[in-house]
């Protein structure tokens, strides 16, 4: 039987309607093993593939009879703007049906989630926040709204894979199937899954009943243009680097990352008056997560409109995940990147048309070297980087996903939000669901009880006099708070208002004035009032000043992305895609380094990936070596290399018990690193810190080589 | 001793058998609380000249509250009430914005009962006997008659849409159309979510909701003595429930206790007695009961200078203790005469038996405070159950059994780590 016939009657009317030809091959796939097994799926196909449909098409065509009477498919997705972007495209599916497909993150109608609520049917989108808002304030509808649910889709499951956010939605699937009879079925969604395993091994414990369907990712096989282009001021000062930026980015259809929100309002800024002055029309929108959902929603839209064939968006991660943006031109990297796989979500928003080629390039501003320069400049770590990304990715090389975080600030975070949940809970019944089912026992019972004895003496639990945990007062404020949703944390931050309109949110780790100036959204504002009470800054537009400052966001590197960098700076290759400067730069990087490992003694060349290098940074402290950490390398002070080495041999013991030294002697606040960390025991808090950062047996064989 | 029905003896039996309080035949097995028990008749002696009382019954889980609000009621009904008992749970609570409140409200009115219907739906009763007593079953009796009797209603609060329910009611009754009597009741009983639900079906222009059940409330314990019932009883059990609430709902519910409680002890009220119910933690706690919130500590503490079995029973606030062994010594006795039609020669055991029971009881450790009669009670209905039913066995067969099962509860909870740890 066809797989077309295998499927309800209305959805093969829909199917029909849309006009396809035929089925891609992981439809086909998908399709099969939903009808004809009871296995978990993920399938793992380039963006525009067909996933979604791939999902939908079998659980909708599984469910047709039941989505009008119940909540049948849960769909949960990492971004509010996906949600959006894929409501569309699943009410196209569903029309036929007439199934009721409806929105709900925080930015959605108050009255579809009210109708919803009432009379449960169809299929709901929806965010790890809005899971957990609906488990703390609406615990009773809850197992309402999902008594009947049948699948759970998660888009861009890479993005919850080894995340905070990823045990959160762990947690809250097992918290969902605690209180409805059904057991539903996980689809997972995702462009890019490093590790087979360990995406099964998230889904669920039994990785044989998880099936892999992976398209033939001819999507990165197609061609590729693509450069490594810098400046530095020896030829090219800053005003013709944005020049040069100016004309590439000026027609067509164009992405332009950058890593902070700083430099892409800084930019992006710059480009807007670049355009003013030359009086051509101003073709730069900006999209990041601290503006409006009107600003952000008009820039996707402006991107979809095949009209607009001159448009060039600033952008982070918020553009990097799956939401449909048609087809990119060109896609710029203006800092250096630390991923791989964040690298191919990047570029994969180009070359989407099939007679298209993926097209990017790596615009890279470098300062001119002088002797005081610091050695991560003279080595030009950030040319070598992005050369060592562009070439891993040729080789069809992508980092593996971890295996499951389980974290124990989120742990501590949905044993609160289950007591909240209940109003009281027992306490062998929150260690059986939330420890042992939803975090795989990550604590023992003893670890547990330390555990809550501190979450006691911090007074946000205590115990009544039937024995059942409640929230103390503390606990209630902590709960009740809007911000208690989020696992990840965002600075406080306030609303910046033009006109009694949103223009986004700036955060207010800076401390601002009236008449002070900020960047926001492309442009410059004056601030005219701060109504502190209401959290809002109102402004009107103005020229000239210093931009706002956002948080910077510091990011995990591969070994294997240390390593070919390394690899390039031993070698004498020149790979072909890079422009001229690039070239002198990569000849200049490659002379410091061997003149560095040569003569300078105290050049410790590491290059084994972030977690040795955090490692070794704290065994140099611990063994009172004093160094400098520049990413891939140490520059020690009083030491030469070789008195170095000598000494960490000597106390290698003291690198191998570093765990004891991080319990004892590092204090509890430098350890906190997560939102919820401070609901950490220092035991547990310990151990997280080296789960999290620290390679000590990777460290130990680094040091046993040397 | 009245006569014991075979139908009391069986409801008795079945339900202590499973922990739950007897719907009927309760003054077979009362025994104590006298003082607590007169000043619940006090109160409903005092329904009938108009006036009005609040009680918390405070007592711990097992400790006879629902038995105790079960009591009242049915001597309420000798006193010619009417009477309801609710309970509160998390979806149906004294404040809400979203349904909640309308949905215990509606339990309320769903529970009315009096002497000749115990069990509960007792509002058409109530109406159809205000009919009959004001109006007759005459037809054609002029509009304007109706509207006089109900006159009085129209002052209160919300007054105006609950006469004209009534009036539509009294259209329907005479005019046999069943369906806007259903209407009209299905309005009283608050069940419609919306106006517009309720326009589509009766000439009104309001509903019973959330904020103004308790003007209605109000309106039906006025109704109920135009209707020739001395007053209303509203039992409320289960008040624990709230301290699980989020915080700021939480509040919200003690502020409405606050408000009745004022209301009532104001004079502002005709008619109702309210009784509340719940435990020491609830009332006490003040992280999440009432005590946490300023303006009812104040006005619920106990009087500070009574001492032991010198209790100020003249507060809103009944504490039930324990029962002594004493008293529980008297109640399994009442429980064997039941089991034997209060025939002594019929009893399954002797008092030395229960004695004997009461001494393995009690040798459990912490059972002088913790021991529930709830529980007590179930274990003694089990040893007269398998006595009867095993009858060339003798209940000190059987007494080993049970004392092993008390035993294995203390055991139980000693095996999982968990359950009995404590912060």
């Amino acid at each position: 039987m066809d797989t077309f016939s295998k499927l309800h009657e209305g959805v093969q009317k829909a199917i029909w309607r849309l006009n396809w030809e035929n089925f891609r091959p992981i439809q086909d796939k998908a399709i099969d093993c939903i009808i004809n097994s009871n296995n978990d799926l993920i399938i793992s196909s380039p963006t525009a593939s067909g996933k979604t449909e791939a999902a939908f098409l079998p659980a909708i065509s599984e469910t047709a009879n039941e989505l009008h009477e119940s909540v049948c498919i849960l769909y949960v997705s990492p971004l509010k703007a996906l949600i959006n972007d894929q409501f569309d495209r699943v009410e196209n599916l569903c029309s036929e049906l007439q199934i009721t497909v409806t929105k709900w993150h925080g930015d959605a109608s108050n009255t579809a989630k009210r109708k919803i609520t009432k009379n449960p049917k169809g299929i709901i989108l929806i965010t790890p926040e809005s899971i957990e808002a609906l488990l703390i304030r609406k615990s009773n509808e809850t197992r309402n709204i999902f008594k009947n649910l049948k699948f759970i889709i998660i888009d861009e499951l890479h993005s919850f894979l080894a995340k905070e956010r990823g045990d959160q939605l762990r947690s809250q699937i097992e918290r969902i199937k605690n209180i409805i009879p059904t057991t539903p079925r996980i689809i997972g969604l995702s462009a890019t899954i490093g590790d087979e395993l360990n995406a099964k091994l998230w889904i669920q414990d039994n990785p044989n009943s998880v099936e892999f369907i992976k398209e033939n990712q001819d999507g990165l096989r197609k061609e590729k243009h693509g450069s490594v282009h810098c400046f530095d001021q020896y030829d090219q000062d800053i005003i013709n680097y944005q020049k040069y930026l100016y004309e590439e980015t000026r027609i067509g259809v164009n992405l332009i990352f950058a890593n902070s929100k700083k430099i892409l309002e800084k930019q992006c800024s710059n480009l807007k008056q670049i355009a003013k002055l030359r009086n051509h029309s101003d073709n730069y929108s900006i999209h990041h997560g601290s503006l409006s959902k009107e600003i952000r929603e008009d820039v996707e839209e402006n991107l979809k409109d095949t009209k607009i064939r001159n448009i060039s968006v600033f952008c982070t991660n918020t553009l990097e995940l799956g939401i449909d943006i048609g087809n990119i031109d060109k896609v710029f990297l203006i800092e250096p990147i630390n991923s791989v796989s964040s690298f191919i979500q990047r570029i994969g928003r180009s070359g989407r048309l099939d007679d298209m080629p993926i097209n990017f390039s790596f615009l890279i501003y470098i300062e001119k070297l002088e002797s005081n320069s610091l050695e991560y400049d003279k080595v030009r770590l950030d040319i070598i980087k992005c050369i060592a990304i562009t070439l891993l990715m040729l080789e069809e090389w992508c980092e593996p996903n971890p295996p499951s975080l389980r974290e124990p600030s989120v742990l501590a975070h949905q044993l609160l939000s289950h007591i909240a949940q209940y109003g009281e809970a027992k306490t062998s019944n929150t260690y059986d669901l939330i420890v042992d089912n939803s975090f795989r026992k990550y604590l023992n019972i003893e670890e547990f009880k330390e555990l809550l004895i501190f979450l006691n003496d911090q007074d946000y639990i205590y115990q009544d006099t039937e024995m059942n945990l409640r929230l103390s007062s503390k606990g209630e404020v902590l709960t009740e708070h809007y911000e208690f949703y989020a696992v990840f944390s965002s600075p406080d931050e306030w609303r910046v208002l033009y006109t009694g309109k949103e223009i986004g949110k700036i955060p207010i780790l800076a401390s601002y004035q009236i008449d002070d100036k900020i960047l926001l959204a492309g442009r410059m504002w004056k601030i005219i009032d701060i109504q502190e009470e209401v959290k809002s800054i109102l402004v009107l537009p103005a020229g000239g000043g210093k931009p706002a400052s956002f948080g910077n966001v510091s990011f995990e590197i591969h070994k294997k992305v240390h390593e070919k960098m390394v690899e390039i700076l031993n070698s004498e290759d020149i790979p072909v895609f890079l422009t001229e400067n690039s070239v002198n730069a990569l000849a200049e990087g490659r002379l410091n380094f061997n003149n560095m490992k040569q003569e300078l003694g105290t050049f410790f060349s590491v290059f084994q990936g972030s977690r040795i290098q955090s490692t070794l940074a704290l065994f140099f402290k611990r063994i009172k070596i004093i160094s400098e950490s520049q990413e891939a390398f140490f520059i020690l002070k009083k030491i030469t290399k070789e008195e170095a080495i000598k000494k960490m041999k000597i106390q290698s013991e003291k690198l191998s018990t570093l765990a004891d030294y991080i319990l004892n002697e590092v204090r509890y606040k430098d350890k906190l690193m997560y939102k919820y960390d401070y609901l950490l025991p220092n035991s547990i808090l310990s151990r997280a810190y080296v789960d999290r950062f620290l390679d000590i047996e990777g460290a130990l064989s680094f040091l046993k080589n040397l | 001793m009245s006569k014991l029905k075979e139908r009391e003896r069986t409801a008795i039996i079945n339900s202590l058998r499973s922990g739950v309080v007897p719907r009927i035949g309760l003054h077979h097995i009362q025994v104590g609380r006298n003082d607590e028990v007169s000043e619940i008749i006090k109160d409903i002696e005092k329904l009938s000249k108009q006036s009005s009382s609040i009680r918390l019954i405070i007592g711990d889980y097992g400790s006879g509250k629902s038995f105790f609000l079960n009591l009242s009621n049915t001597i309420a009904h000798t006193y010619n009430a009417i009477t309801s008992i609710a309970d509160i749970s998390m979806e149906k609570t004294l404040y809400s914005r979203d349904g909640k409140a309308r949905a215990l409200y509606t339990e309320i009115i769903k529970g009315l009962s009096t002497k000749s219907r115990p069990d509960g739906n007792a509002l058409r009763t109530i109406i159809d006997s205000w009919i009959s007593k004001t109006i007759g079953i005459e037809e054609d009796v002029p509009k304007e008659k109706i509207y006089k009797e109900l006159a009085h209603l129209r002052e209160l609060v919300s007054g105006y849409d609950f006469s004209d329910i009534i009036c539509q009611y009294y259209d329907g009754y005479i005019n046999d159309d069943e369906i806007l009597c259903e209407n009209c009741l299905r309005w009283l009983r608050g069940e419609y979510a919306t106006k517009t639900d309720a326009k589509k079906d009766l000439p009104v222009t309001g509903i019973v909701d959330d904020r103004n059940y308790y003007d209605y409330l109000k309106i039906i314990a006025e109704f109920v003595r135009m209707a020739g019932y001395s007053g209303l009883v509203i039992c409320i059990d289960e008040l624990a429930v709230l301290t699980r609430l989020q915080s700021n709902v939480r509040a919200k519910n003690y502020e409405t206790i606050l408000k009745m409680l004022n209301d009532i002890l104001q004079g502002n009220v005709n008619g109702i007695s309210l009784v509340l119910s719940g435990t020491p933690e609830f009332l006490k706690d003040k992280r999440k009961g009432l005590y946490s919130y300023g303006a009812l500590e104040s006005r619920l503490s106990s009087n500070s200078f009574s001492r032991g079995e010198f209790k100020d029973l003249s507060g809103p606030v009944i504490e039930l203790d324990n029962l002594s062994q004493e008293e529980l010594f008297l109640v399994f006795g009442n429980i064997r005469n039941v089991f034997a039609y209060h025939d002594t020669a019929k009893h399954l055991i002797d008092d030395k038996g229960i004695v004997i029971f009461m001494e393995k009881l009690f040798s459990r450790m912490g059972a002088a405070s913790y021991l529930s009669p709830r529980e007590a009670i179930k274990d003694f209905v089990h040893v007269l159950n398998l006595a009867e039913s095993h009858p060339d066995k003798g209940w000190e067969f059987f007494l080993t059994e049970a004392n092993s099962d008390a035993l294995e509860q203390t055991t139980q909870a000693g095996t999982n780590d968990l359950n009995s740890f404590k912060l």
